[in-house]
């Protein structure tokens, strides 16, 4: 996958690409299901990866977003929202491109003994493959997995509701506004 | 007016619900006539709008539709891939029960219900001007406009009153104001776009999106089922407010107080009936799309209203003795001349600064570029002709900044991220006899009418507009000193636009157009066509207001010769 693709479902994940006026509603973001089944359970129901790859990107995904005194990523089902959109969304194609690059990355964190770091190391060598190991296949594989883990966790109801600033009638549209009376939060729709 | 003794008889018959059908049933009633109003598609009522009030994770799949009912259904429809989603999908036809045949790719984009388009449209209103009206003649393009603006102004003025269209007069010739209620503003990004560009760029404006909202509701002026919108940019799913027009919220609601319409659903319209005799239309054929009964209305006059393509279709089926090339069809334009506005250009960036400017709500619009090239002689271009104009707004994306993992990102993504500057490129289309839609007789849909062909492609001019188009946008952003700049020229399929028109062009003359300065058919002078079918040129305007302007224009025109006793 080159950038241009990543760039490409990025966008349609982020609704950052507006090609027209329509494309508004897209701006609301992205949601999971309600979460039946959490990383921590036993064996949710999978749409698309394999038991053994999901755990690891469940562990990655809160490596990206660890619970602190706001929920992990994987509790509020980001895992399971990507199962998901790659099993009963994507086109072939990208199932397939995500797969093979997919594979480099697991391949990276076994070759760099991700499961058995400390958590300040797992975080320390995420970032040197985000910052260092650019254009490699693992690092497209987890520059993916990073956006839609931010993007299935702004729109899951439960940050969007407690931890972003939520308005689903605003009733005017006001030009400009000051973020720091918002209390520095983003809009979450 | 209408005879009690012939249930089946009407003053007037409206092919159609959508927004020009919808406008010609309310103007229709408004003058008295008994009018029958023909929708192929199920009934729709206003309010009927079930993920009006649904989050987004409320939706299946972050509101994308499955890979599987993609495929199933929406293989056209959803070509590309942002149009059909969950919290719309009610509204989009399924290929698999609704085909057409293609000899090029045509990405014909509709819903049949009662309200049509109406319901999920753009919302864009831009007048046209005579700069676009004068082309044709001046380049000898196609044939010429048989109006000027002067015609078309007061109806412009009656029909954005009732509408109620928000926006900022900028005094341009290109685009001329109109009767503006007051604007969705550009945010402070967008505002710092504007003049960054105005310094560098004087002819290139930025202002907001003229759009069917009502900012200033007024229940004296915009009647029906209207209400304040309430920026919750939620529209194309219909809107419980009534804030923005549809045929639903404004048009067949006033219609129906009149106590003169009368709303057929699920009957598609077959043909129109010819008499030789009086030389007029005499009623529709009808098919109920549920029962398949075929049912006969008759009326003095006939507005065709089903969509360009639907329009040109139901006349070219319209075969008689007189007109065996389809109703009205002694040009043998029919059909030909579709034109669309092309786009999936454009350009986007990261726009710096602004980190404390913020914006509330969700405003249904952003900016609006009108068109700068080929307006006058100092923006003459030696390798195109016509223009584009661009749509646009700076939004602030998600904070996801390069390099942060774990705690460090964990403090980061609450906060909005970045201006993110996104314009797309609109394109005018040249009328080109060579593009055309035509019936197969030889094969059927399950109503058994022809299935409608496409053979329609950008040329020449399309693309060499293009690449200046991509071009000015780079610049623009450059000069209000964005990052991340990237563009794109990735050329969409006539139809993709969904601005589809020209089947039935309004020309002088009855050898080379269907319809005259009125919408009135040359040859069947008791049928009026007023959607997007009768236009001559495309412009590079979103065209839904014009056909409004010329409905309301052509229905006028048609009372005054009924009173007059000349129809």
């Amino acid at each position: 996958m080159n950038r241009r693709d990543i760039l490409k479902y990025t966008a349609m994940l982020t609704g950052t690409a507006l090609c027209a006026p329509l494309t508004s509603a897209m701006l609301s973001g992205c949601s999971p299901q309600p979460v039946v089944a959490t990383a921590g359970s036993a064996t949710p129901n999978l749409h698309f990866f394999s038991q053994d790859d999901f755990q690891l990107i469940s562990h990655i995904m809160d490596v990206i977003l660890p619970k602190t005194d706001s929920p992990s990523a994987t509790d509020v089902g980001t895992n399971l929202m990507m199962d998901q959109m790659f099993g009963v969304v994507f086109m072939p194609d990208y199932q397939a491109k995500f797969a093979d690059l997919f594979a480099d990355l697991r391949q990276y964190l076994a070759t760099n003994k991700f499961a058995e770091l400390s958590k300040d190391q797992q975080v320390t060598l995420l970032q040197k493959l985000e910052l260092e190991d650019k254009q490699s296949k693992a690092y497209w594989a987890y520059m993916d997995i990073k956006q839609q883990t931010v993007a299935y966790f702004l729109s899951s109801e439960q940050i969007a509701e407690n931890f972003l600033n939520y308005l689903p009638i605003p009733g005017e549209y006001k030009p400009c506004v000051s973020l720091a009376e918002l209390g520095g939060k983003a809009w979450a729709i | 007016m209408g005879d009690i003794n012939k249930p089946n008889h009407f003053d007037a018959i409206v092919i159609g619900s959508g927004i020009s059908g919808g406008f010609a049933a309310m103007e229709l009633c408004t003058k008295g006539y008994k009018t029958l109003v023909l929708e192929r598609g199920r009934m729709v009522k206003h309010g009927e709008y079930p993920t009006a009030h649904m989050d987004t994770w409320d939706l299946p799949n972050r509101n994308k539709v499955s890979l599987e009912e993609r495929e199933q259904h929406f293989e056209k429809q959803d070509r590309l891939n942002w149009w059909v989603n969950e919290d719309n999908k009610h509204w989009i036809n399924k290929d698999d029960v609704n085909p057409y045949n293609e000899d090029e790719r045509f990405d014909w984009i509709r819903g049949d219900h009662v309200g049509g388009r109406s319901i999920m449209w753009g919302r864009q209103c831009y007048r046209w001007s005579d700069i676009d009206f004068e082309a044709n003649l001046k380049e000898g393009v196609a044939v010429d406009w048989p109006i000027r603006y002067r015609d078309i102004e007061p109806w412009y003025d009656y029909v954005e009153t009732f509408v109620g269209v928000s926006g900022q007069a900028e005094g341009l010739k290109q685009i001329p104001d109109g009767k503006f209620l007051k604007p969705f503003p550009l945010n402070c990004a967008e505002q710092g776009f504007r003049e960054s560009v105005a310094n560098v760029y004087p002819d290139r404006v930025v202002t907001p999106g003229r759009v069917a909202h009502l900012t200033e509701y007024n229940p004296e002026v915009h009647k029906g089922a209207r209400g304040q919108c309430q920026a919750r940019d939620r529209c194309w799913r219909g809107c419980p407010f009534g804030a923005y027009f549809s045929s639903q919220s404004a048009t067949l609601p006033v219609a129906t107080e009149t106590g003169n319409l009368t709303i057929r659903a699920d009957s598609v319209v077959m043909e129109i009936l010819y008499d030789a005799t009086t030389k007029k239309a005499s009623g529709v054929k009808v098919k109920d799309a549920n029962t398949g009964e075929i049912l006969e209305y008759t009326a003095q006059i006939i507005f065709l209203n089903a969509s360009s393509v639907a329009s040109a279709s139901i006349l070219l089926n319209s075969r008689s003795e007189t007109f065996p090339n389809g109703l009205g069809n002694t040009s043998g334009e029919i059909g030909h001349n579709l034109m669309d506005h092309h786009y999936g250009m454009g350009a986007s960036g990261i726009l710096p600064g602004h980190e404390d400017d913020y914006f509330q709500g969700r405003k249904p619009t952003g900016f609006y570029i009108p068109r700068f090239t080929n307006i006058d002689e100092e923006s003459k271009q030696s390798g195109y002709t016509r223009g584009f104009g661009y749509q646009g707004s700076a939004r602030r994306i998600q904070n996801n900044p390069e390099g942060l993992v774990g705690d460090a990102l964990k403090a980061q993504v609450f906060k909005p991220g970045p201006y993110h500057i996104g314009m797309t490129c609109f394109g005018e289309m040249l009328p080109y006899h060579e593009n055309r839609m035509y019936l197969n007789f030889e094969q059927q849909d399950k109503h058994g009418f022809p299935l409608i062909t496409f053979d329609a492609k950008l040329r020449e001019n399309e693309n060499k507009l293009r690449e200046h188009g991509v071009k000015c946008a780079v610049e623009m952003l450059e000069a209000a000193g964005c990052t991340n700049i990237s563009s794109y020229n990735s050329a969409t399929a006539p139809g993709a636009c969904i601005h589809e028109m020209g089947t039935a062009r309004m020309g002088r003359d009855p050898k080379t157009s269907v319809l005259n300065q009125w919408n009135q058919m040359h040859d069947v002078p008791n049928v009026f066509v007023t959607d997007g079918a009768c236009m001559t040129s495309s412009g590079t305007q979103n065209p839904s207001i014009t056909y409004m302007a010329l409905t309301a224009r052509a229905v006028d025109y048609a009372h005054k010769q009924i009173q007059a006793g000349k129809l």
